[in-house]
């Protein structure tokens, strides 16, 4: 029996992914429990038309309810939500999302970098950010960003994660960000 | 003044007081009120166009704007997305074509309204479906748009092919039939759209906000729009669009991750394609 909250989230968490993420995101939201008090909010780019199922594929590895995020839905804690294909999302202050198609950033929409600066905006110190494995530069900015506005700023071991390329270049834009093993990210996570 | 907008090297983000200062400008000035509009895109729309105009504060932002022919028009063409494109969302046309059109093809005339349609691609991708349906002949198309300037750029009918790549592939997968070549003209490094097409389309300048441009619509298309707007502006949205719906076997197709769940009349409307959002109107 899943009983499912409809509580407000303690923190607001981003992860952003790209080449890689798929496999990291497995990882990580197995080991997430079910009580999990705050929201997870993820971020992935994938290519343009593919349509397979990655709410399904990561539902399989979690009990916390995954589900892809429809305009204006209420932000709720111990839920993971996905970012759909196309659109670029957005965080209202009010708890709620808003997507938008406006134009690529960083070549990508969804572009990490605009959620992660939306995550500031809306919730500052209870924002946290999480980059993960990927091949370019996107979530960068928006880990300075969510920095400078007094968030949390995780970023996946450049060393240890599968390409370097995005985690390297949050470090060199963040200094001071939390710098984890994947395996010891839902830990941290949790412990907030 | 400059101390309210965060300074770093690259990027300015707006403060909440200078969003909140052109808000008011707009509504004032300008009878432009986007403040139902969602937060959080006003607030990326701002930041980059502070930083397309270099501007430091909503107050230089303003006498930039103010120092144009047309302000509205000026600023709308900047804050808008108007990111579209032909048959954005294959499935989507697809399942308008199977579910929609036998029920359309019954009717003695057509009308439809694409309501914020920005260039018009999807205005040209419905007329071409209908037309493949054996339906153009009856049918009428208003594609409408808060912009001005996307409404003249709709009108014009003249889409670069640079852009169009992938539509090719898109048409074939909503269902299209033949090839773009056959609605599409290349003049140089132009397509336009053709004559045979064009006579059943009309293009208007109109605010979702107000009145609708007609009533006894048989479909009506208003994609990706909603999203920009709170969960009050879309109710108040859907509610003007259920009016304009004629009574029974009438449509409603919304972008895919829009809804009609914060809409109080919502019982007004029959679900018949999930993953695309389009409904049937029923009471
Ligand atoms: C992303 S485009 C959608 C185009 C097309 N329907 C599609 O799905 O590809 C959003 C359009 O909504 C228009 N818009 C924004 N606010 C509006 C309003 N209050 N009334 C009418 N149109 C509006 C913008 O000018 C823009 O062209």
């Amino acid at each position: 029996m899943n009983t499912r909250s409809f509580k407000r989230p303690n923190k607001v968490i981003v992860i952003g992914a790209s080449a890689g993420g798929v496999h990291a995101l497995k990882t990580l939201v197995s080991q997430l429990s079910p009580d999990f008090p705050h929201a997870v909010i993820v971020v992935l780019h994938r290519l343009k038309n593919v349509t397979s199922r990655l709410d399904v594929l990561l539902q399989s590895f979690t009990r916390i309810p995954v589900s892809e995020v429809e305009d204006k839905e209420d932000v709720l804690a111990g839920r993971l939500y996905l970012c759909p294909a196309n659109y670029h999302l957005l965080l209202e202050p009010d708890y709620t999302f808003s997507l938008s198609v406006s134009e690529k950033v960083n070549f990508s929409r969804p572009s990490i970098d605009v959620s992660f600066v939306s995550l500031a905006e809306a919730f500052g110190k209870k924002g946290i950010g999480v980059l993960l494995t990927g091949a370019n530069q996107d979530g960068a900015e928006g880990l300075l960003a969510l920095y400078e506005k007094g968030g949390r700023v995780v970023i996946q071991n450049p060393e240890t994660a599968q390409v370097a390329v995005m985690p390297k270049a949050g470090v060199a834009r963040v200094p001071k960000a939390t710098v984890l093993h994947l395996e010891e990210i839902p830990d941290f996570i949790s412990n907030l | 003044m400059s101390e309210l907008i965060n300074n770093n090297k690259e990027q300015k983000y707006i403060s909440p007081e200078q969003r909140d200062l052109l808000i008011e400008f707009l509504k004032k000035r300008l009878d432009l009120d986007i403040s139902n509009y969602s937060l959080a895109s006003v607030s990326r729309r701002f930041t980059k166009m502070f930083n397309d105009f270099e501007s430091d504060s909503a107050q230089e932002f303003i006498s930039k704007i103010e120092e144009e022919g047309s302000p509205r028009d000026f600023f709308l063409k900047h804050f808008t997305v108007n990111v579209t494109e032909m048959f954005r969302d294959p499935g989507f046309y697809a399942n308008l074509v199977n579910l929609v059109f036998p029920v359309l093809a019954q009717k003695e005339q057509i009308t439809i309204w694409s309501a914020a349609c920005s260039s018009g691609e999807e205005v040209v991708s419905l007329a071409i479906l209908l037309h493949e349906a054996g339906l153009l002949d009856k049918s009428r198309i208003l594609g409408t748009d808060i912009s001005q300037a996307m409404i003249n750029y709709a009108m014009h009918a003249k889409y670069k092919v640079r852009g169009m790549s992938g539509y090719d592939k898109s048409y074939k997968l909503s269902g299209g039939q033949y090839a773009l070549e056959e609605y599409l003209e290349k003049k140089g490094d132009y397509a336009i759209v053709k004559p045979f097409l064009l006579k059943h389309i009309e293009y208007a300048q109109h605010n979702l906000m107000h009145e609708p441009p007609a009533e006894g619509f048989d479909l009506i298309v208003c994609r990706n729009v909603l999203i920009y707007f709170d969960k009050d502006l879309q109710n108040q949205v859907l509610s003007k669009l259920a009016n304009a719906l004629l009574p029974g076997k009438s449509f409603l197709a919304l972008g895919s991750k829009e809804s009609i769940i914060f809409y109080n009349g919502r019982e007004r409307f029959k679900e018949i394609d999930r993953e695309y959002k389009i409904f049937q109107k029923t009471q």
